[in-house]
């Protein structure tokens, strides 16, 4: 058995992997729209962090809200302006805008702030003692924050109007705007929950991790693999899936070492063999 | 303009010919890594125009470097690799590294072609990174971190220690090569049933297609080609190290694809990474960052206002002066 210590670094790992991965999972569900630069809203957040709190001395929990505001905006005119006048001409126009994007964003960033690591300082001191060791709170922040977005994201989707809308268009888009559905509105809505929800993975993530400008790139690969095995699309299948993932990295860490990251594609490749869908996708027709 | 699409690359052809011998030494310093990036990029349009969108090219180019270096390398590494067993010409080291991707590919194909689309992209960005940290914790097969060091190509008598205008022609008839077999293939039977697998997938299904064939046959030869472009790199900057081909470099020859044109099974690939490669290695000296930023701007834009590409700016110039000659002559008409 892995001490106490590392099973909730699997949970803070899993519940970062969480947020990053339902949002994207949201945006690809609602949309039908990989969005490759999910990862870089993560980074993009995490510097604002740095900027706000750690260079101007603003309070970390106003920057962390000003970071999750401002990507949700920006997720909202990336849609407007870049994705959806390409939505129609399928899958690999707007991977190609998406990724163009995410490009452009790191190439900014860079230009900015340099390739160098940059440190944010902990917000939260003190530690909370598990068994013989201890766990500071800013790592426990993470999990609480997440776990209310969840259930936050939950009750949007399934008891709100707006979230039946998401679910109509999600199903079938030109009938549900018969029905009434303004679904233009609903796509800038679900890009911003989106967006703001990696946002708010990279602000809490900047004091507990380093900042610079690639560590996008990892919480998109992780996030995709968890949508993967979770089910494409489905918003229990991403929170299930990143779960597994982040605990099965952590513990499969502590057993194996960096080889860890084979199980895992092994794992993944598994699903899409034996269950193309996903743990919880439903199935459909393919060619 | 049929006659214009003959006489480019013939004139291109001359042009690499005699430029080394006019230019200076630092331009082929520009244009050796465009010539490796084209023969990469040429696979990832093959792919693409079976309908599918790889993320990982940049993997295949890590296996055909590690490959080749592990094959050829005679010298102890920095890290005290010494592969004192194999002593193969760099020649066969470089179509050995393309044969092993090839390999890879092929497996990689059959296991996430099946169902292609989004899963495969995911797939292979995925693989990419798994490749890299491989790379980082084999320090006995690939010496970890520092990698390893690479001799000279030592081919035909040639020095090609003295001069880079040796490995401009080695590269330059990689890319033809690979041009001319994948143009050999775009014409042929099996180009006819790629293009079918993409454009109407139920159709080509229901008339007896076995999709998933003609999506890996044409993913292991990108494979290849990757392979041996990555074998080119290595050899060229005689070193290998896990952070040479990382997703970056896989989404930069996707990019060359888009700028430069998928519409034409060559020729969009090699003009895009003729004329973004220098652009990059350029921006890259100048300023940190400028090149991702440049790159994504332009290939947004491309996406936007030229969807085919640089190489269908001709087709449009042609167009527009055909549109206006109609409507002047019904004018006249008139």
């Amino acid at each position: 058995m892995p001490p106490l210590v590392v099973w909730f670094d699997a949970l803070i790992v899993g519940f970062s992997i969480i947020m990053v991965a339902s949002g994207l999972a949201f945006v690809l569900g609602v949309m039908g729209i990989m969005q490759w630069s999910h990862g870089q809203f993560y980074m993009v957040s995490a510097f604002i962090v740095y900027s706000l709190f750690a260079e101007a001395g603003l309070n970390y929990f106003v920057t962390l809200i000003i970071s999750t505001i401002t990507i949700a905006i920006l997720g909202v005119l990336v849609e407007r302006i870049l994705i959806r006048p390409v939505a129609d001409k399928g899958f690999l126009a707007s991977s190609v805008v998406t990724l163009g994007l995410s490009f452009a964003i790191q190439g900014f960033i860079t230009v900015l702030y340099g390739p160098n690591i940059k440190a944010v300082p902990t917000v939260l001191e003190g530690k909370v003692p598990v068994g013989e060791s201890f766990i500071s709170w800013q790592r426990l922040l993470v999990v609480i924050l997440a776990v209310v977005a969840m259930i936050g994201l939950y009750f949007f989707v399934n008891k709100t109007k707006m979230g039946l809308s998401m679910r109509a268009a999600s199903q079938d888009r030109p009938i549900a705007g018969l029905f009434g559905v303004r679904t233009g509105r609903v796509f800038s809505i679900v890009m911003a929950v989106g967006s703001g929800l990696a946002a708010l993975a990279g602000g809490l993530l900047a004091p507990v991790y380093s900042v610079d400008p690639t560590i996008g790139g990892r919480p998109l690969t992780l996030a995709l693999l968890a949508i993967v095995l979770g089910g494409m699309g489905s918003f229990l299948g991403a929170v299930v899936g990143g779960l597994i993932f982040g605990f099965a990295s952590i513990i499969l860490n502590f057993y194996v070492g960096p080889w860890y990251e084979f199980i895992l594609f092994a794992v993944v490749i598994a699903v899409i063999l034996i269950r193309p869908q996903g743990l919880f996708g439903m199935s459909e027709g393919r060619v | 303009m049929d006659t214009a699409k003959k006489v480019v690359p013939f004139v291109g052809l001359v042009v690499a010919i005699v430029l080394p011998f006019v230019s200076s030494a630092s331009l082929l310093a520009y244009m050796i890594p465009a010539l490796i990036w084209g023969i990469a990029a040429i696979g990832w349009t093959a792919i693409f125009r079976t309908g599918q969108f790889s993320m990982g090219q940049g993997a295949f180019m890590l296996v055909g470097g590690y490959t080749s270096a592990i094959f050829t390398a005679t010298m102890a590494g920095a890290s005290g690799v010494t592969s004192t067993i194999f002593h193969f010409p760099v020649l066969v080291g470089i179509l050995l590294g393309g044969v092993l991707a090839g390999i890879v590919a092929f497996i990689l194909g059959l296991i996430t072609l099946r169902l292609g689309g989004l899963f495969f992209a995911i797939v292979t960005l995925a693989f990419g990174e798994l490749l890299r940290v491989a790379a980082n914790n084999l320090p006995k097969v690939t010496g970890a971190v520092n990698g390893i060091t690479v001799k000279d190509p030592q081919m035909f008598g040639l020095n090609f220690q003295s001069s880079r205008i040796p490995y401009y022609f080695l590269t330059l008839a990689a890319l033809i090569v690979t041009a001319a077999v994948f143009r050999r293939v775009d014409r042929s039977r099996l180009g006819r049933l790629f293009r079918s697998v993409s454009s109407n997938p139920y159709l080509a299904a229901h008339s007896g297609l076995y999709l998933m064939k003609y999506r890996v046959i044409a993913f292991t030869m990108a494979g290849f080609f990757a392979g041996i472009a990555g074998a080119l790199f290595v050899h060229y900057l005689r070193i290998v190290s896990p952070g040479l081909f990382g997703f970056a470099e896989s989404v930069m020859i996707l990019i060359m694809c888009t700028v430069g044109g998928v519409k034409s099974p060559v020729m969009g690939a090699v003009v895009g990474s003729l004329l973004l490669s220098p652009l990059g290695d350029y921006l890259t000296t100048k300023l940190q960052g400028a090149k991702p930023l440049v790159f994504g701007l332009l290939v947004v834009a491309a996406a936007f206002y030229l969807i085919g590409g640089v190489t269908s700016i001709p087709d449009l110039i042609k167009d527009y002066f055909d549109r206006r000659a109609d409507t002047r002559r019904t004018e006249v008409a008139q």
